[in-house]
């Protein structure tokens, strides 16, 4: 009996050592991928749309196999967006779809991508309400502080980000040849929300002591004179969906599928955003008071 | 007196053993300490040793009046030092005291009350040296003896005889291994290699027949700490799996510690791959060329001073582009070679001087060519030099052996002769090692210094160059006597103390036991340990292809550890057979590996992991006549988990447990030999369980949408969405090869013919399965070969 039981497992080894095949791929019913979004203040809009592959993406300038509409929930208006075929800087092909047409705040979208199966991903955006961006007057006598505050007004459902942007001139070292750049800050999630809108304070000291580090990190660049120029706020209003789940859009995190994503049927993220900006030059004492150097006024 | 100051300090010394067992604990324990008490814990360490060493000094005087005898033991014909030669010393009165020669031929007698002696030496298939000695009082004699090999050698000497090594000889965690074992296990080339015998013990995992990666009881490559003559071989295998950087040709011995390593071996947490060289002949030049289809090979060996100075030199080059892929239906785009050299040089009686240098190179691609994508080579080139010196010096009563060394790793990836992706780990290597004997105990203690330096370009077509240089200093005492408690246990006992000037861990107290229990035909030996590592490589296995190992510096507040705790049972019913099984467990902390992403690109952040090995060996090994054999069966399973808060997001879950990719349950090895008239027949049967592989969803791409994009020119990134990781098995893996060899004697010299088929049965065992294409590339089909060696001797 044991002889028996021995052979069997024996057997039962064997048959299994023998098996040579292996399935490598996980059943996906989801077809596709897109990134897009549709823009208040732009008439044209777009898609980037991925068909979900077996092999690793290799996009080949073919057409692919998707039909794009949208549908606008409230009136029941469908739109038919064209493929086209982009080629980005690294030559590679792209997929994106577009449709001509000017969106309105608090009209709702649902984009469908439709495989010809049947298989469709699709997602809902509603558009975000217009703001108004104001520069309010700076407190410029407050001590060992500079903050530029600007008004928000509106009820922006989000704000995904937050670009300021200061014009600094420098000078190169060892000479009087003067050169500009441009030092990019993130302030999204910084707002402060108050009646009739958001409030941004832009802390010029912070700034100013991380554009210093850059100028030092410059050999071309003497860090002596650092010249404020202006400072561009640019405001990305989104949809209510467009919030990070981690609160920053690292895309170390993001990339992991689903992670920031409003499709349903697929992955990725469609929605409707617009930009606001403001130029501005803040008061001289402030810029002095952050750091930087005024030149000729000093 | 002097017994309560062995039991003093083995109290002591068994008093830090409560390390390893409650390592954990212990470690918490520490870290919940400012930094000041564990330096004075470091402190009290070096104290002890102080202490321990003061007490031998002590020793040495209150030993006075006793005589002791010691000396090198070598081959008479050769010149080569002989290892386990048994040395005894019979009073007139009958009284016997005994040394066994070490991998230097070495022995040492002491405490000899003065008087007449008969001395005997004596070693399987040689001649014994007999003599009667008349030792004084206090008198240090040191004699070297040479022993002259038999005629012949019969093979019921070899049955009869306690094999010094063998495929069942494993005691707690440590192996013998020597060229006539290697010599068994069939391989292409009549001169066989150690990679070959090191992928047929159980516990040790290899990819394939390619890829050169070696995976001891649980442990990542880049964690076995690798020497050859002292000197560190950081990626020793070839990209061919039957070769590494040791031919058999080159090997006197070498120590293989799957676990429970001792203290010399530090700096690396799962195993200890310790080759020891052989001198070259002392007498006469011998020179032997092979060709097979996979490597030529040329050895050489002579005297440079007759009987006095040596050298021996090994040169071999893959055929495969010459050979082998001319006939083998399967791309082997694979270039390797490697080239070693060392000098002997016996200074004077009591001193010798070695100094060994090495060389390897690989090149060769492991994926398989497609139109959209460009294959990747990997490469990685050894650089190793190194000078010993041993020494029995005459006024004091220790062996010294003084270590020099510097080690070079060059590893890299790309498109061919293009890499993108380098790292280089370097450095210095010094240590002193010294053996004393005292009383019932031998006392092994010594220091090192050591200075690892990674330099890396770690960039590629997916991601920006990230260049790094990290550069640690380390020293490090140890004292590590073996007690011989009775006649039939021995307790070795470690303390090593480490010193990491300027890092935020500065230092480092570990301690490790073996205990080894011998009556008759038993044997019972158990290990336990702590170990730490501040380098490692990076693989990124979610991917089988890639073998590129990327060279890191561990983060210095969190170096890994590991500790292990094994045992084992030996038994021999009969002269020609042996049964063992041991038993092992390892856990693992601070375990670093490659960040889990969606992107399909090489990265180098780091991911921090902890795991845990649980397993068993059982081994059975037969000798009868001109027959031989082992059967091994390895079980194991190995568990990683990790903490990355961003795969929370698409697994659901932060905390990754999962089996990596050489986690091979089950290992199954039988070995058979024969010599049949003029023939010898060898063959291997190896079979292993499926290895994890990561199951894919698919691929699409990525854009990070962090605000207003304009869809028609924003870049974006490839992305795989991937299943739970490694939750896909591979199928199984077996292989049958098979080598008839015979020897033709012409005059003063020798041909060696070898006739073999390498997967007899054309099992299609899958080597890499190519996630991004779904395409899959085997290991080598059934491949005959013909093989000769030509040899002077």
């Amino acid at each position: 009996m044991r002889s028996l039981c021995f052979l069997a497992v024996l057997a039962a080894a064997l048959l299994a050592g023998c098996t040579e095949s292996v399935d490598t791929r996980l059943r996906l019913d989801r077809p596709f991928s897109l990134y897009g979004l549709i823009n208040p203040k732009a008439d044209t809009h777009g898609v980037r749309v991925f068909e979900i592959q077996s092999n690793i993406m290799l996009i080949r300038p073919e057409p692919i196999d998707a039909k794009v509409t949208t549908v606008v929930v409230q009136t029941g208006a469908r739109q038919v967006w064209q493929d086209s075929l982009i080629q980005l800087a690294d030559g590679d092909f792209r997929h994106v779809f577009w449709a001509v047409f000017r969106a309105r705040a608090d009209e709702t979208y649902r984009l469908d991508v439709t495989r010809s199966d049947g298989e469709t991903a699709w997602a809902v955006t509603t558009i975000p309400g217009p703001v108004e961006l104001e520069v309010l007057e700076a407190d410029t006598l407050r001590p060992g502080v500079a903050i530029m505050p600007v008004f928000v007004h509106g009820a922006p459902p989000s704000m995904p980000r937050i670009d300021v942007e200061y014009i600094v001139v420098g000078f190169a070292e060892g000479g009087s040849d003067p050169i500009f750049k441009s030092v990019l800050f993130n302030y999204a999630g910084r707002p402060k929300q108050q009646d009739g809108g958001f409030l941004i304070e832009i802390d010029m000291v912070d700034d100013y002591l991380s554009v210093r580090e850059l100028f030092d990190q410059d050999d071309s660049v003497t860090n002596d004179v650092i010249d404020l120029v202006e400072i561009m706020l640019r405001v990305h209003v989104g949809d209510a969906n467009w919030v990070s789940p981690i609160g920053a859009f690292d895309a170390d995190f993001l990339v992991e599928p689903g992670s920031f994503s409003n499709v349903e049927n697929g992955f990725g993220y469609f929605g409707s955003a617009y930009v606001d900006s403001v130029v501005f030059r803040p008061p001289l004492a402030l810029i002095r008071r952050a750091g930087f150097h005024v030149t000729g006024k000093n | 007196m002097k017994g309560s100051l062995d039991s003093a300090l083995l109290s002591a010394l068994l008093a830090m053993l409560c390390c390893p067992f409650r390592m954990p604990l212990l470690l918490s324990y520490l870290r919940s300490f400012s930094q000041a008490p564990v330096q004075r814990l470091f402190w009290l360490s070096c104290a002890a040793m102080v202490l321990a060493i003061s007490s031998l000094a002590g020793a040495s005087r209150a030993s006075a009046q006793l005589a002791s005898i010691r000396g090198f033991v070598s081959d008479y014909s050769d010149g080569e030092a002989l290892t386990s030669v048994n040395v005894l010393l019979e009073s007139s009165g009958g009284d016997l005291r005994g040394s066994i020669t070490d991998s230097d031929g070495i022995y040492s007698i002491t405490r000899i009350p003065p008087g007449v002696y008969f001395l005997r030496a004596s070693y399987i298939g040689y001649t014994s040296h007999v003599d009667t000695l008349r030792l004084a009082a206090g008198e240090r004699v040191t004699l070297n003896l040479s022993l002259e090999p038999l005629e012949t050698v019969l093979d019921e000497l070899v049955v009869e005889a306690e094999p010094e090594s063998g495929a069942a000889r494993v005691t707690a965690g440590q192996q013998v291994i020597t060229p006539r074992d290697i010599d068994l296990i069939p391989t292409p080339d009549v001169s066989g290699d150690l990679a070959s015998y090191l992928t047929a013990l159980p516990g040790v995992v290899s990819l394939g027949d390619r890829g050169g990666q070696l995976f001891i009881r649980g442990g990542e490559p880049s964690h076995n700490l690798t020497l050859i003559d002292g000197m560190y071989v950081h990626q020793p295998s070839h990209i061919l799996g039957f070769y590494s950087a040791f031919p058999a040709d080159i090997i006197r011995q070498a120590d293989i510690y799957a676990a429970g390593h001792g203290s010399p071996y530090s700096g690396r947490i799962a195993s200890v791959i310790d080759v020891k060289s052989r001198n070259g002949n002392k007498r006469e030049y011998d020179a032997s060329v092979s060709v097979s289809p996979f490597v030529s090979a040329v050895q050489f060996e002579g005297p440079l001073i007759r009987g006095r100075a040596s050298v021996i030199g090994s040169l071999r080059q893959s055929m495969i582009r010459q050979f082998a892929q001319q006939y083998v239906p399967q791309d082997l785009p694979y270039t390797f070679g490697d080239a070693f050299a060392k000098v002997h040089l016996i200074i004077s009686q009591t001193s010798q001087l070695s100094v060994s240098g090495l060389y390897t190179y690989d090149t060769g691609a492991i994926g398989l060519p497609s139109e959209d994508r460009i294959l990747e080579e990997v490469g990685w080139k050894n650089y190793a030099l190194g000078a010993r010196f041993v020494v029995l010096p005459r006024a004091l009563p220790f062996v010294a052996e003084v270590l020099f060394s510097y080690s070079r790793l060059d590893t890299n990836q790309g498109p061919p002769g293009e890499p993108v992706r380098w790292s280089r780990p370097e450095g210095f290597s010094y240590a002193v090692n010294m053996t004393s004997f005292y009383r019932r105990a031998e006392w092994h203690w010594g220091l090192y210094w050591r200075a690892p330096q990674i330099t890396s370009s770690l960039g590629g077509i997916y991601q920006n160059l990230e260049v790094g240089y990290s550069r640690r200093h380390k020293a490090g005492l140890y004292i590590e006597p073996d007690f011989y408690i009775t006649p039939e246990l021995k307790a070795r006992v470690t303390l090593i103390g480490e010193l990491f000037p300027g890092q935020d861990d500065k230092s480092i107290l570990e301690s490790r036991l073996r205990l080894i229990w011998a009556r008759a035909d038993h044997e019972v030996s158990a290990a336990a340990g702590a170990y730490h590592q501040e380098i490692f490589g990076l693989n990124d296995r979610r991917d089988a292809t890639n073998v590129f190992t990327a060279w890191r510096s561990a983060p210095t507040t969190s170096l890994s550890r590991a500790v292990h705790v094994l045992a084992g049972y030996r038994y021999s019913p009969s002269p020609g057979l042996e049964l063992a099984v041991e038993g092992f467990y390892k856990s693992i902390g601070n375990l670093f590996i490659g960040e889990w992403t969606s992107f399909p690109r090489f990265t180098t952040r780091l991911q921090r992991a902890d795991g845990r090995v649980i397993g068993m060996d059982l081994r059975a090994e037969f000798r009868h006549g001109r027959l031989y054999g082992y059967v091994n069966y390895g079980l194991s399973s190995v568990e990683y988990e990790a903490k990355q808060s961003s795969i929370g997001l698409w697994f659901g879950q932060d905390r990754l447990r999962f089996r990596p990719p050489h986690d091979r349950r089950h290992q199954l090895n039988l070995v058979g030999n024969m010599r049949a008239g003029l023939y010898e027949v060898s063959a291997r049967w190896n079979f292993g369980s499926g290895r994890p592989f990561n199951l894919v969803y698919g691929f699409d791409g990525f854009v990070n949408m962090d605000g207003y994009q304009d869809i028609f020119t924003v870049p974006d990134d490839q992305r795989v969405i991937y299943g739970p990781p490694f939750s896909g098995i591979l199928p199984t893996y077996h292989r049958l090869d098979v080598t008839v060899e015979r020897r033709f004697i012409m005059g003063s010299g020798s041909i060696t013919a070898q006739v073999g088929a390498i997967n007899l049965y054309n099992r299609r065992n899958l080597f890499a399965l190519d996630l991004f294409t779904t395409e899959r590339s085997y290991q080598l089909p059934f491949v005959p070969t013909v093989s000769l060696r030509f040899e002077t001797r």
